[in-house]
């Protein structure tokens, strides 16, 4: 029988428990679908880093799983509340019945494992297909293939998914029993009465406190985009302290400010249901402004780890077409392995022997290199004493952002290599790129990066002069080149003077070497053995990028670091996958988390609101009028939250460009948009579903 | 005079085919401008059902009603909504207020949604709320106000917006006896000052005493009506006890 009951009050109140419904199966779906990841090695031909990197995600998607858990756990005790709440008529009359509260429970017990065992379901099903798409993503950013069977199931991810959805529904269950435990009759009886007493506040107060609290967030914007997200020091506090106190005074005043503002137009506020609705908001917003601050910020967060995944793919992938246009790129520096007592270092030594050619130490070290490597282009970068400092004085640029600290000091003593024209012609040539020209008195600039660029414009501009090895030069052009100095230092090149072969004087040593090779072949093919034969002659020294081992013989000729174009897409791969897979994770939990919380706060509204719905209606109220009131407030209560969450990100997000850029290039006006476009679509939904689900509500009080 | 409203043979069934009860039984009546009309009956008679009709809240099994010379058992839809908003008063028993708004608003809000414009609006409320001696209390919530001054607010807001009848529902039903007669009074005022045409149902002889006309109800027919006519309160007071005692008495010999 009290299966029976339990089964029918949930199909009766579908639409009720609907939002419920799908918001804990939109959680088991994204839950299993992230936790499967790991078990995608077993359908994915892997590297051995790639597995690492798999081991890696595993491990941290399941810490920010447990995380997520709670925050959902919460969003279900939240969801529950509210469904408890609607019911209590309905259990009043099962205690005027005579039933025991224990039997009531019973009910409750009931339908609670009724619905979380139907989402977990849908979920599973859900997250089955939706974790085939994540494995196709996979294959695509480790650039591998599925191997055989394509349809994969992950027992362990579906464990943990079950696992997670068993402890929160326990927790509810506990909730749920207390809950009706504490019930008195009386107040169930009376539950359905409109409430008497609306919060009351001196609307002139909101006006000023909304003032504020706009500065308090432009202050805190403003702290940020000075201070920059490279010191977490007071500034950093104080503006994340401003920031969220600011959100709370916002939303504490926004209602009254917003009626404020109306009431000063009389025509507007006495137009149609203007008043009722900005009165309903005042009083709603009153009691809730704490939870739609809480939302803001969550959505804050939400918004920024999605932006950060969808930028990381996006300005990695573009970045890693650049930054492997030479096969292997392999860098030697002369300054190391300095010895007490003499002049000449170590690799300086050894490169001296082989006429600082590294293609000629190569050949000799490695198996079969010249039939593995077509062509080779090396340059020699010479130390001509010239600094940073140098060309700032001249210039009067002033940089910005994060290099703007150490402009002064460690920017300051930042050598300015030189580099011959025939060499920098040869390095283009080989990119298939026009050969630069000089006049005999004339100097170029190479240089990738954004942030340099102004430097040397400003230089240009101001007509300025240097003297390289005893020549007086003047710049020639207005712009830098941008040519790619080595695989994997794309936009790391801070400026080098390209200046005409005779400006150098002959027999100057090179201060740095830059090795850039070409495969006999295909990039796939000759890789491997590639990798194979330089591991050989090197050892491990190859995987760690560096043979800067002094205790073992390794003196760094002939490189000190360097890798080939495979290797760089593999590492940077991972990155992206690990950081873009867990912020998407994170954001898109978060983001239906809000969502859910803001939809269902408006059907407990709606529902509490049915009888002044019905009186506007007996009053002669249009439809069209009440429906409108009703979108308008939906929409209010949706869009602030999402509007100022979205206004927190773009701050934080040109911050966070700041720091990237120290690396080199992040676009984030794709990534936001596209973020933009997932929040609208996911909350859009939530949006509409309450909007039509709340007129429901209130067209069946009015009959 | 003219008639304002025509209620000819009007029946209201409940139930099915096997099961059906008879709410309203060929009631017919007419209410004419400017007059103040009191339904009475004991519990069950019909009174709420027939208001309700009149109201277009329900609708009628047969018969036709009009009001102000339309036929509202025509009307369906925004229709309904918009005779309601142009032609009808509403005062319940529990007046009806919205919480969420001050009194001025609540009142306001009659005008607002008939899109009477924004300019005129302020004075009309100022001028009802006078015509109610409430206009001290228009900047106040309704849990702010006595039952009294409630009821008087939702008479305002039914009144302001010149309706062809006023319909009231019990009104005085959860008021004290001192507040009670200061409603019926506003009541007799607006009756006398702005011909306001009032169709009242009650169950309290001395509310009904305030009327100019009684339409007794009984088992869903029209049992018996009386003409106060130039007679004195007290006394039409006492010609209502006489029937209500008849029609008491009647239903004490069944039982």
């Amino acid at each position: 029988m009290y299966a029976k009951l339990a089964f029918r009050s949930v199909r009766r109140s579908l639409r009720d428990f609907a939002i419920y419904f799908f918001t804990l199966a939109f959680g088991a779906c994204v839950f299993y679908a992230f936790n499967s990841i790991a078990d995608q090695q077993a359908v994915l031909t892997l590297s051995e880093r790639q597995m690492q990197v798999i081991g890696m995600l595993e491990s941290l998607i399941q810490m920010v799983t447990v995380f997520l858990a709670v925050v959902f756990g919460f969003l279900v005790l939240y969801a529950n509340r509210y469904l408890i709440r609607r019911r209590k008529k309905e259990f009043a009359i099962f205690l005027s019945l005579g039933m025991s509260r224990g039997h009531i429970s019973r009910i409750i017990v009931m339908e609670t494992v009724l619905v979380g065992l139907g989402a977990l379901v849908a979920g599973l099903v859900l997250g089955y297909l939706l974790s085939q798409v994540l494995l196709l993503v996979t294959a695509l950013l480790f650039e591998t293939e599925v191997a055989g069977f394509a349809l994969f199931f992950s027992p362990g991810a579906a464990a943990f998914t079950l696992g997670c959805f068993i402890i929160i529904f326990v927790c509810v269950l506990v909730f749920n029993i207390v809950t009706v435990s504490r019930y008195k009759l009386i107040d169930l009886l009376l539950a359905g009465q409109m409430s008497e007493s609306p919060k009351l506040r001196r609307l002139s107060a909101a006006i000023v406190l909304f003032v504020v609290s706009l500065a308090m967030i432009g202050v805190s914007y403003w702290l940020l985009i000075d201070n920059g997200m490279l010191d977490f020091g007071n500034q950093f506090i104080a503006s994340t302290l401003l920031v969220c106190t600011g959100t709370v005074l916002f939303f504490f005043s926004l209602a009254g400010f917003l009626l404020r503002l109306v009431q000063g137009s009389k025509g507007l506020y006495l137009r149609g249901l203007n008043m009722f609705t900005l009165r309903q908001l005042s009083s709603k917003v009153n009691s809730a402004f704490l939870s739609i601050s809480l939302v803001c910020m969550v959505l804050f967060c939400a918004l920024t780890a999605m932006c950060i995944g969808f930028s990381t793919v996006t300005s990695f992938n573009g970045m890693l077409e650049k930054n492997t246009r030479f096969d292997a790129s392999y860098v030697a520096n002369y300054g190391v392995g300095q010895m007490p007592g003499e002049e000449q270092t170590i690799v300086e030594r050894q490169a001296q022997a082989d006429g600082y050619d590294m293609a000629r130490a190569f050949a000799r070290h490695v198996e079969s290199w010249d039939s593995l490597v077509g062509s080779s282009v090396q340059i020699d970068l010479f130390d001509a004493g010239i600094t940073l400092g140098d060309l700032l004085d001249v210039s009067g640029y002033r940089f910005s952002g994060a290099y703007a600290e150490i402009e002064g000091t460690r920017l300051r003593e930042t050598p300015v290599d030189v580099i011959t024209l025939s060499r920098f012609n040869a390095l283009r040539a080989s990119l298939g790129e026009a050969p630069a020209s000089l006049a005999a008195d004339e100097f170029a600039v190479w240089c990738d990066m954004d942030d340099f660029q102004g430097l040397y414009e400003g230089f240009f501009r101001q007509g300025g002069v240097l003297e390289v090895f005893g020549t007086t030069l003047r710049p020639q052009g207005k712009e830098a080149f941008d040519t790619l100095v080595a695989t994997g230092q794309a936009g790391g090149n801070s400026g080098v003077l390209v200046v005409p072969d005779a400006v150098v004087p002959a027999g100057t040593s090179p201060s740095k070497s830059v090795l850039n090779i070409k495969f006999n072949g295909a990039r796939e093919t000759i890789d491997p053995l590639f990798t194979a034969a330089v591991a050989a002659a090197y050892g491990n020294a190859y995987y760690n990028g560096t043979v800067n081992d002094l205790n073992k013989g390794d003196y760094g000729w002939p490189f000190i670091s360097g890798s080939s174009a495979q290797d760089y897409y593999e590492q940077n791969n991972s990155l992206t996958a690990v950081i873009s897979y867990l912020a998407i994770y994170i954001g898109l939990i978060l983001l239906i988390t809000c969502a859910a919380i803001l939809a269902l706060q408006q059907l407990t509204q709606a529902a509490d609101n049915a009888q002044r719905y019905a009186l506007l209606g007996k009053i002669g109220t249009d439809k069209r009028m009440v429906n409108g009131a009703l979108f308008w407030q939906t929409v209010i209560y949706f869009v602030f939250p999402l509007v100022l969450a979205l206004a927190h990100s773009a701050v934080a997000m040109s911050v966070a460009k700041d720091v990237v850029q120290l690396f080199g290039h992040l676009d984030i006006e794709a990534p936001l948009a596209m973020t933009a476009s997932v929040a609208v679509a996911v909350y859009g939904g939530y949006f509409l579903f309450t909007y039509l689900a709340s007129r429901n509500t209130i067209r069946a009080v009015r009959g | 005079m003219d008639t304002v409203l025509e209620c000819k043979d009007i029946e209201k069934y409940y139930g099915n085919r096997s099961n059906v009860t008879k709410a309203l039984d060929g009631v017919s009546f007419n209410v004419r401008q400017g007059e103040f009309v009191g339904v009475m009956g004991p519990s069950g008679s019909g009174k709420t059902t027939l208001l309700n009709c009149i109201a277009t809240i329900d609708s009628v099994s047969a018969g036709f009603i009009h009001i102000g010379g339309r036929d509202i058992t025509a009307l369906a839809g925004n229709e309904l909504a918009r005779f309601r908003r142009d032609e009808l008063g509403f005062i319940f028993q529990d007046s009806n207020l919205l919480d969420t708004l001050t009194a001025f608003e609540n009142i306001a809000l009659a005008l607002t949604i008939a899109k009477a414009p924004a300019s005129e609006i302020p004075a009309r409320v100022q001028a009802a709320a006078a015509a109610l001696q409430i206009g001290d209390a228009l900047e106040k919530f309704p849990h702010q106000l006595s039952g009294g001054q409630k009821q008087r607010v939702a008479a305002a807001r039914a009144l302001i917006g010149n309706p062809t009848l006023i319909l009231a529902d019990e009104p005085t039903g959860a008021l004290d006896s001192k507040s009670a007669r200061r409603l019926l009074e506003s009541f007799e005022a607006l009756n006398a000052e702005v011909k306001a045409t009032i169709l009242m149902v009650t169950h309290d002889p001395f509310a009904a005493s305030y009327c100019h006309r009684i339409l007794f109800l009984r088992d869903g027919r029209l049992f018996n009506e009386i003409h106060r006519g130039d007679a004195p309160r007290k006394q039409f007071f006492d010609r209502i006890m006489e029937v209500v005692g008849f029609l008491g008495g009647e239903t004490a010999e069944v039982l």
